[in-house]
């Protein structure tokens, strides 16, 4: 593994037990620093499989992911517990706690750094609550710190996940179709987001997505999956109408969104 | 002597011998040769010949005709069987795909499990049913036909058996049509290999050609005469069948002191071999099932009435018109359950219209006394209870408060071991849910009142046996609704917690707990509310409280003050049932 290397993936495989699907057939890649991965590929081609069986959210079948020269899939709980806090992650449906308020929302990222005493008494320290309230001012939701997460619309939820995230101080950021329940304008803000994190902070962004206008926007480089496997990998402007075909098969027919 | 003088006189003495020797053979040794000859000839040409001839001509018939064709049949036979083994074995064999699939864990390898259930429940409602047209039958024997000699319905010494086996053998006949209730239960359906709905000729071609059914047949015939047929004719007193014996004057049927008759010997013969050719038809289809070596379900019958069993949600069956109720067989059979159940039912709590009429005015004294209460004891105290009636109430209430919230203190951590979602999928997990889930089952199983009367035995009558009986019905009760709760939260935030890399506990609480916090307090009013009404009556069974007073009162038949002490109970659960149904609206 060379330094600029982030993240490698050798040889990943996933079953699903129960539906005896192949989720990631020998997947293979690595992910450089300060990269804007875009993951594209048909639903269920497995994207939020691969995404997911990096942090071992999801246990791969076999093979190997490093992260940072650590060997992921070897760790122990606590190892693996210290590679998770460096990897920030947004979710298609947010996964936010809907009864809980923002700020509260948003510390829970910090709860891999905080110790047993304090988050059993609920009692952040105050570096953490100046660090929520600074991350939630970066994406413009100061003023709803007190707000039950359920009051805000789908947007402003997303970026209470982003906010989530950047309170781990993350190296990389997971996004799993971030913009899937939004609408495009919002997609956009969120994107924007990550961008920001990419360029200000020097975060590594994944990001899976479904369309292909912002990939080629935001992507510097664009990895295509289809029933498990890498059909494509290069720029974002490699990817024409041919190519397309290819990875959305032959009746997809791209379609704009601005 | 000259030499020609010698050989001359050699000659002259060798002369007469070689012509005697000449007339020797010619004459005498040729013609007596010749006829040993002609006889040996004549022997074996006619007198052996024809015999030897005979004897080749039978033994080449017999090699020929019959040892050669046997030979061959049984060389072909031998062929045969290795051609048939290889398919047997070809069948049984699994293919390399199916193995592939089966170690991956495929929905058809969960396959036994569905018939298994579906099996057990066919095999519970036919056994109910059989219950139940027993039990009529008995019933209405005994009503109608007591007229006749033979007073009461006798049923063999193995009628249980062939109850619990013929009711089986019900079952497996109706899952073979592939209609049943347990095989719609558990999502199975028969439907033709290009996975078109099977029809009706489908599904009845399927019981004779399961050649699982005829070799049942074969076995059972010679079987079920041996141990069920010699029990029917050694003991004559034992009537066959399901006894038609109410049928008199006839000299087949039983005689009058009861041996069995013709007939019924007969009978009993045929109702042994049904029984015994289901007992070998259910050990093997079970067997089969066990064993799993079809998942796909019936090969023999998928191959000759191109049926088979599959779990309905891997077909698409969204452009088939699913049948109304009455046109399917498991339909008909819930409306002949509900029917029987009501029949049944009705005779068996005797159910009588008269009494509740013609005893109606002893009720009527007693509302009457029940709706002029006495509340003289209402506030003061009755010299024989050492209790009023108010203070009674108070401490009825306290005890269901009480009860409650130790419920709540003790079932909310127990909780999340019973939580399948939280136990993750190790041994230990697995352990300590199934530990907690039987705790919860085994203590909300017994009543309330069961436990009040053991700890009434235990720490004494009073109000503490009765709190801790409600308290430890409301833990496994409390506890189950609270694990299902946590069992049913949204994941995403336990998911986002994980990816942070919080730890399980930190997960729990803030992932976990603020999801089901109202839940739980909805489900603590409701459990209050139930409280306050058992501890109304746990009293009764010496768990303190107003039942006390109701019990004491009812026995001495003073029911104006019983009267006063229901009106008190219903007037404060009514005002709890007000609150907490208030309460709860608003919290959720």
């Amino acid at each position: 593994m060379t330094p600029t290397q982030q993240l490698q993936v050798e040889n990943l495989i996933k079953v699903y037990e129960r539906g005896e699907v192949l989720a990631l057939n020998d997947v293979s890649m690595s992910v450089e620093r300060g990269e804007f991965l875009i993951l594209i590929g048909l639903s269920g081609s497995g994207k939020s499989t691969l995404l997911r069986c990096m942090n071992r959210l999801i246990e791969p079948t076999s093979g190997k992911v490093y992260f940072d020269g650590i060997d992921v899939t070897a760790a122990g709980s606590t190892q693996l517990r210290h590679v998770r806090r460096r990897i920030g992650m947004v979710f298609q449906q947010f996964n936010l706690v809907k009864r809980s308020s923002v700020l509260t929302n948003v510390l829970a990222g910090r709860l891999g750094y905080t110790s047993m005493g304090r988050s059993i008494t609920g009692r952040f320290s105050k570096a953490d609550i100046q660090r929520a309230k600074e991350s939630l001012e970066r994406v413009g939701l100061a003023e709803k710190m007190y707000v039950r997460a359920d009051q805000l619309s789908g947007g402003q939820q997303q970026r209470v996940g982003i906010a989530r995230a950047i309170m781990q101080e993350p190296e990389v950021m997971f996004a799993d179709e971030p913009v899937s329940a939004l609408d495009p304008a919002t997609s956009n803000s969120i994107l924007q987001y990550l961008e920001q994190m990419k360029e200000e902070d020097g975060v590594t962004v994944i990001c899976a997505l479904h369309f292909l206008s912002l990939a080629r926007r935001y992507g510097t480089r664009i990895l295509a999956l289809n029933a498990g496997e890498i059909v494509f990998e290069g720029l974002p402007t490699e990817i024409d109408a041919d190519k397309f075909k290819e990875i959305y098969g032959e009746d997809a027919e791209e379609v704009e969104i601005r | 002597m000259t030499r020609p003088a010698l050989v001359r006189f050699i000659a002259a003495v060798l002369r007469p011998l070689v012509a005697i020797s000449r007339f020797a053979g010619r004459k005498i040794l040729g013609p007596t040769v010749r006829l040993i000859a002609a006889v040996f000839h004549f022997l074996a040409k006619r007198i052996l010949a024809p015999p030897a001839r005979l004897v080749l001509g039978i033994f080449r018939f017999v090699g020929r005709r019959i040892l050669a064709p046997i030979v061959r049949r049984i060389g072909a036979l031998f062929g045969l069987l290795a051609k048939g083994g290889h398919a047997v074995w070809n069948r049984l064999r699994p293919p390399v795909r199916r193995r592939w699939r089966f170690m991956l864990g495929t929905p058809s390898a969960r396959f036994p499990k569905q018939h298994i259930a579906a099996l057990l429940l066919d095999w519970g409602i036919w056994g109910y049913m059989s219950y139940c047209i027993f039990f009529l039958i008995r019933y209405l024997h005994v009503t109608f036909i007591a007229i006749s000699r033979y007073d009461v319905l006798k049923f063999p010494g193995y009628g249980w058996l062939s109850a619990i086996i013929g009711s089986l053998a019900v079952a497996i006949l109706w899952e073979t049509l592939g209609t049943s209730i347990g095989q719609k239960a558990n999502g199975l359906v028969l439907v033709r290999t290009d996975d078109s709905p099977a029809s009706t000729s489908d599904r009845i071609r399927r019981v004779p050609l399961d050649i699982v059914n005829w070799v049942a047949t074969l076995a059972a015939t010679v079987l079920s005469l041996v141990p069920f047929a010699a029990l029917a004719t050694l003991s004559l007193n034992v009537k066959a069948g399901v006894g038609v014996s109410f049928v008199p004057g006839i000299s087949m049927w039983p005689t009058m002191d009861g041996s069995a008759g013709t007939l019924q010997i007969l009978a009993s013969y045929a109702a042994s071999i049904i029984v015994g050719y289901f007992v070998i038809a259910a050990s093997m289809r079970w067997l089969r099932v066990l064993w799993g070596k079809n998942p796909d379900g019936d090969l023999w019958s998928e191959r000759h009435c191109g049926t088979r069993l599959v779990l309905v949600n891997e077909l698409d069956t969204g452009a088939i018109r699913p049948k109304k109720w009455f046109q399917t067989s498991s339909g008909l059979m819930v409306f002949v359950l509900i029917g029987i159940t009501l029949c049944v039912g009705w005779l068996l709590v005797e159910v009588n219209l008269q009494d509740l009429i013609t005893r109606a005015h002893l009720m009527q004294r007693l509302v009457s006394q029940l709706l002029h209460p006495d509340f003289s004891t209402f506030n003061v105290i009755d010299p024989i209870l050492q209790d009023s009636i108010a203070s009674a109430m108070i401490e009825t209430i306290f005890m269901a408060l009480f009860a409650t919230l130790l419920g709540f203190v003790i079932a909310f951590p127990i909780s999340f071991l019973g939580a399948r979602n939280l136990m993750g999928k190790g041994p230990i997990g697995w352990l300590v849910y199934t530990v907690t889930r039987a705790f919860f089952n085994v203590f909300r199983s017994v009543e309330v009142l069961i436990w009040a009367l053991i700890f009434a035995v235990w720490v004494s009558f009073g109000p503490f046996a009765g709190v801790i009986a409600l308290a430890i019905h409301t833990i496994a009760a409390l506890g189950k609704l609270y694990s299902e709760q946590v069992e049913s939260i949204d994941p995403g935030p336990v998911e986002a917690m994980t990816a942070a890399g919080a730890r399980r506990w930190q997960i729990i609480i803030y992932g976990i707990i603020p999801q089901v916090i109202p839940s739980f307090m909805a489900f603590t009013m409701y459990r209050w509310d139930i409280n306050v009404r058992m501890s109304t009556v746990i009293g009764l069974v010496g768990g303190g409280g107003i039942g006390r007073l109701l019990f004491h009162y009812k026995n001495e038949l003073e029911w104006e003050k019983v009267g006063a002490v229901v009106m008190v109970i219903v007037a404060v659960v009514w005002t709890m049932d007000y609150v907490s149904g208030r309460v709860r609206e608003r919290i959720s």
